[in-house]
């Protein structure tokens, strides 16, 4: 089914090849980075914090960064920027070179032609909505009467028409993102950067934030860079996703090829699979490898290459157990008991007890079962991850 | 991620990138090297003159100094003076910091207040004041209190209050070092989270059972760094001793060393008051490096805090009590010299017997008009001050910014090079001064810029600190997002960085104001008749014994500092209310 959908959406517009970009890019770029590295001097010495970093991304792009702090997404950001000077490598902004180790060039942020979005969102508390909206056009000498209209037009676009004469303390978290999200896009540049932008405000205003910012970008046309540590929101909102680890890129792609190919039990744990298990490999043919786990012989449809006897690691998704009071004929199946279940409004957790704590399934609707009831668990064999195991 | 580690542009981490502004970097470069040698060369200077003779190291003013009893004398009586006012204000201080913070005896203007009196009172008005209410004979207290005894049948010549006394002496400088107990103490009652103290009470202690028991450990290393200040301000303290000590026959180091300089004439007399000023440093030096380390460790106490407010313990009818000492405190430090000040400002001689009907403003015409040294001199004071907090202010603006830009080692030696000044006795400045600048083309003697230059370096540490302190508040974020909006940093720090800093910036420059109109020291030791300062001539008319005319000078001077501290912080307060408020 996965593969299925995969081959509808495509040919992916995103979708970036290595081999395309080798060299000079043929086409336009919003951002293209090369090689990008750059380390930082801690108490225990010099930690690398981005480790040749490549990274294109299409003109009207949205490009999600996730990852956990100090995965090196916001320094890449702010590499981009040009507030933090890389030690190695290349940017690129809209064909134009900004910055170049080899070459000794590093424009500063104010020369890059980009704007930004930043988590505290940055409001000057000395100046005014408007008069935070003026800025960016006042630093490229346009009119005055030119900014007066187009302050107000972007105060309509984000809906806080009125609002232009309070300060900031005056305003309320959701206002203030939405008078900073205005000054990112009042100067309508091609490129946007976002910090977190929606990590300090609650989760209602967070969600009708998300949903305008996406309106917004659709009708502006901006490639943006959004950086975020929440995975529901790089879904949500990414055309294409970087998860990034220790610096790098652990996988690059569109959030479905994300969600349903996780390259690592790394991204398949950061983007949701919660239920991992240890297991070793037991037999192995061409579409089937079978896995020996404390819950017993698990088969997968999906694992890579994998010779047997070798020590894995299984993802299960917890929305593809299936809970079920008879044995279903096909895939995986065991018996369980339920630990307990956990009403969630539109579906139902439910807690499995297992040899090593407990299993994690998730079924849509209200409880069809009850705590303590034994259960049998399927999971289809194109679901069982299968990863080699990390050193811990 | 450590802020200090994410640069700015002007940080280039390889050798291969033009470095940014030039200019800007130059000046701030020149800048700095002179502020260096400010304070350098008066160091230098010190150390040449009392130990370098005829080209060779001769240490002999050491054993003169060793060998002078008087010197001895006055190291012991400065230690029993710093120890006993200063244990008995941190007791006073730390108890109101109690009450206001974590008791119902809280009174909203007592926080606001109390560390103002030592910017408001200059200690120079606090401590004559007192004189003029409770010297033996002629002390106005005493009138009252001997009019009161004969009521009863006992007749007194003199007393029963003397503040020429040790116990006279102490309690001056309890009241002058009150305010710095209660400021430390209550700000880390602040930050000390009271659910340490809920879980006490919670746990069957009582309220003063906890506050022993858990609010005192907690805050200790606050009172620690409390009674370093106190040692290196009372080890330095100069105004206090040179009245009362003087009049009391109590030789203190910072009135030793004047004395020797500037009284005695003694030509050996200047090799032994440098050995003492380098005592006075060394006391001071350890202090300030033992409060550095008790505030660094101090931070493991404040926790989190601010969230909820403090628990409040109920005094009940011991309210009134607890109230009354707070108002009373006020009363002692403030309002009774000031009335003694007033009295006698008005009298044509200090007398016991008040002639009610020949009071008048003779003193003050005086002063402002008639005595054209003191007139000047006021001016003199009021250009200084307001020269000296703007120049320290803009120069510690423009290092906080640059600096911050810079490698972090950078910014923390020039931080260290702005703080040291505030643990230099002006005593020792102005003895370094006046051995580096009476000489050749350095010659400054007798002109005002001697005295600025001198004010410059002694108000280094609180210009640092105000504009640090307003750097810090503006926030990377700020400044980042103007970047990225198309400015320069040049055009950042005009339109962003400074406007914000602004009104941290006025309440450093009122510190500074204030501190160089009430400074004494300095004044009194490298002021003259060519260019007189307020501390000079209050000093000069003192020794004269033209009390009247003191009371008058002091209260100016007071007067002066309310109108300025409460003038501009209020504007300043408005200014940004109209951006808080709607």
């Amino acid at each position: 089914m996965a593969q299925a959908q995969l081959h509808i959406v495509a040919p992916d517009p995103c979708r970036n090849d290595a081999a395309a970009t080798n060299g000079r890019p043929s086409r336009a770029l919003a951002v293209r980075v090369r090689g990008l590295c750059k380390s930082f001097n801690s108490a225990h010495g010099p930690v690398r914090v981005l480790d040749q970093v490549d990274l294109d991304i299409e003109l009207s792009e949205r490009l999600v960064l996730l990852g956990p702090s100090g995965c090196g997404k916001t320094t890449l950001l702010r590499c981009i920027a040009g507030l933090e000077v890389p030690d190695a490598g290349e940017v690129e902004i809209d064909g134009k070179l900004v910055f170049s180790a080899a070459r000794g060039i590093a424009l500063p942020p104010e020369r890059r032609g980009l704007s930004m979005v930043f988590q505290s969102y940055a409001l000057w508390p000395h100046k005014t909505a408007a008069q935070n909206i003026a800025y960016p056009l006042e630093n490229r000498k346009v009119d005055k009467s030119e900014i007066a209209r187009r302050v107000q037009e972007v105060l309509a676009l984000v809906g806080c028409d009125g609002l232009g004469g309070r300060y900031p303390s005056q305003l309320s978290g959701g206002q203030q993102q939405r008078i900073a999200l205005a000054r990112a896009v009042v100067g309508s540049d091609s490129l946007v950067l976002f910090d977190e932008p929606l990590s300090n405000v609650d989760a209602k205003v967070r969600e009708s934030l998300r949903i305008e910012l996406i309106a917004l970008q659709k009708r502006l046309r901006f490639a943006a860079v959004y950086v975020t540590h929440d995975q529901v929101e790089a879904t949500a909102i990414a055309h294409r996703m970087a998860v990034m680890r220790a610096g790098r890129f652990a996988q690059l792609g569109s959030p479905r090829e994300i969600y349903d190919e996780p390259a690592s039990s790394y991204v398949a744990e950061f983007t949701g699979i919660s239920n991992r298990l240890k297991g070793r490999v037991i037999a192995q043919s061409p579409g089937k490898t079978v896995v020996s786990t404390s819950i017993g012989n698990l088969e997968s449809s999906v694992a890579g290459e994998c010779t047997t006897g070798q020590e894995v690691e299984v993802l299960l998704r917890p929305e593809c157990l299936q809970l079920r009071a008879e044995r279903d004929t096909q895939g995986n199946a065991w018996l369980t008991r339920i630990e307990s279940t956990m009403f969630l409004g539109g579906q139902t957790e439910y807690a499995l007890s297992g040899p090593d704590g407990y299993l994690l399934a998730r079924q849509s609707g209200s409880a069809a079962l009850d705590e303590d009831a034994t259960v049998w668990v399927t999971i289809q064999p194109r679901h069982v991850k299968v990863f080699p195991a990390e050193a811990p | 991620m450590n802020p200090a580690l994410s640069t700015g542009f002007a940080h280039q981490p390889s050798a291969s990138f033009p470095k940014a502004l030039p200019v800007f970097g130059f000046i701030v470069t020149m800048l700095s090297l002179a502020v260096l040698a400010l304070l350098v060369f008066p160091m230098m200077g010190i150390l040449r003159d009392a130990f370098v003779i005829n080209g060779r190291l001769d240490l002999s003013a050491f054993s003169r100094a060793v060998a002078d009893a008087d010197v001895l004398t006055a190291i012991r009586n400065t230690v029993v003076m710093v120890a006993s006012s200063g244990a008995q204000a941190l007791v006073v201080g730390g108890g109101l910091a109690w009450l206001n913070e974590r008791t119902d005896a809280r009174m909203a203007w007592t926080s606001s207040y109390l560390p103002l009196i030592p910017l408001l009172v200059p200690s120079l008005a606090s401590v004559i004041g007192w004189v003029m209410l409770a010297a033996p004979q002629a002390g106005l207290l005493n009138v009252i209190a001997r009019w009161a005894l004969s009521a009863v049948g006992v007749e007194q010549a003199s007393g029963p209050l003397n503040i020429y006394s040790w116990p006279g002496m102490v309690y001056v400088l309890v009241l002058y070092f009150v305010p710095y107990a209660f400021l430390l103490v209550s700000a880390a009652l602040q930050n000390l989270d009271p659910r340490l103290e809920e879980a006490s009470r919670v746990h069957g202690a009582g309220p003063f059972r906890t506050a022993l028991r858990v609010t005192l450990p907690a805050v200790a290393p606050s009172i620690g760094a409390a009674a370093m200040l106190m040692v290196i301000t009372g080890f330095a303290i100069f105004s206090v001793p040179i009245v009362i000590g003087t009049g009391a026959h109590i030789d203190t180091m910072a009135v030793r060393i004047y004395r020797l300089l500037f009284t005695y004439g003694d030509i050996n007399g200047t090799g032994v008051a440098i050995v003492l000023s380098l005592v006075l440093l060394a006391i001071v030096q350890c202090a300030l490096f033992a409060q550095l380390a008790l505030t660094s460790r101090g931070q493991h106490a404040v926790i989190a805090g601010k969230g909820s407010a403090g628990s409040c313990n109920r005094l009940g009818r011991w309210r009134w009590a607890a109230k009354s000492v707070v108002v009373m405190y006020v009363v002692l430090s403030t309002v009774l010299p000031i009335l003694g000040l007033v009295l006698v400002s008005l009298q044509g001689f200090w007398s016991p017997h008040i002639a009610w009907e020949r009071l008048g403003f003779a003193n003050y015409r005086s002063i402002l008009f008639t005595n054209s040294q003191a007139g000047v001199a006021l001016g003199n004071t009021l250009l200084l001050a307001a020269a000296t907090a703007t120049v320290v202010i803009m120069v510690a603006a423009v290092f906080s910014t640059y600096y911050a830009q810079t490698t972090p080692r950078l910014r923390k030696w020039s931080e260290l090079v702005m703080t040291v000044p505030g643990a230099i006795p002006h005593t020792v400045i102005a003895v370094g001064f006046i051995i580096v600048f009476s000489r050749g083309v350095l010659n400054l003697q007798g002109s005002l810029l001697l005295l600025g230059l001198a004010y410059l370096v002694i108000s280094l540490p609180q210009g640092q600190r105000a504009a640090s302190a307003a750097y810090d508040q503006v926030g990377r974020e700020l400044s980042e997002a103007s970047r990225v909006c198309g400015a320069s940093l040049a055009r950042t720090f005009l339109r962003v960085v400074f406007p914000l800093m602004t009104p941290s910036l006025i309440v450093g420059w009122v510190i500074v104001f204030v501190q160089v109109v009430g400074e004494l020291t300095a004044s009194a030791m490298l002021s003259g008749t060519t260019n007189p300062v307020a501390g000079f001539i209050l000093l000069n008319l003192w020794e004269n014994g033209s009390f009247p005319q003191v009371a008058a000078l002091a209260l100016v001077i007071t007067a002066i500092d309310f109108v300025v501290v409460l003038g501009v912080l209020r504007t300043a307060r408005n200014r940004t209310q109209r951006k808080e408020a709607s």
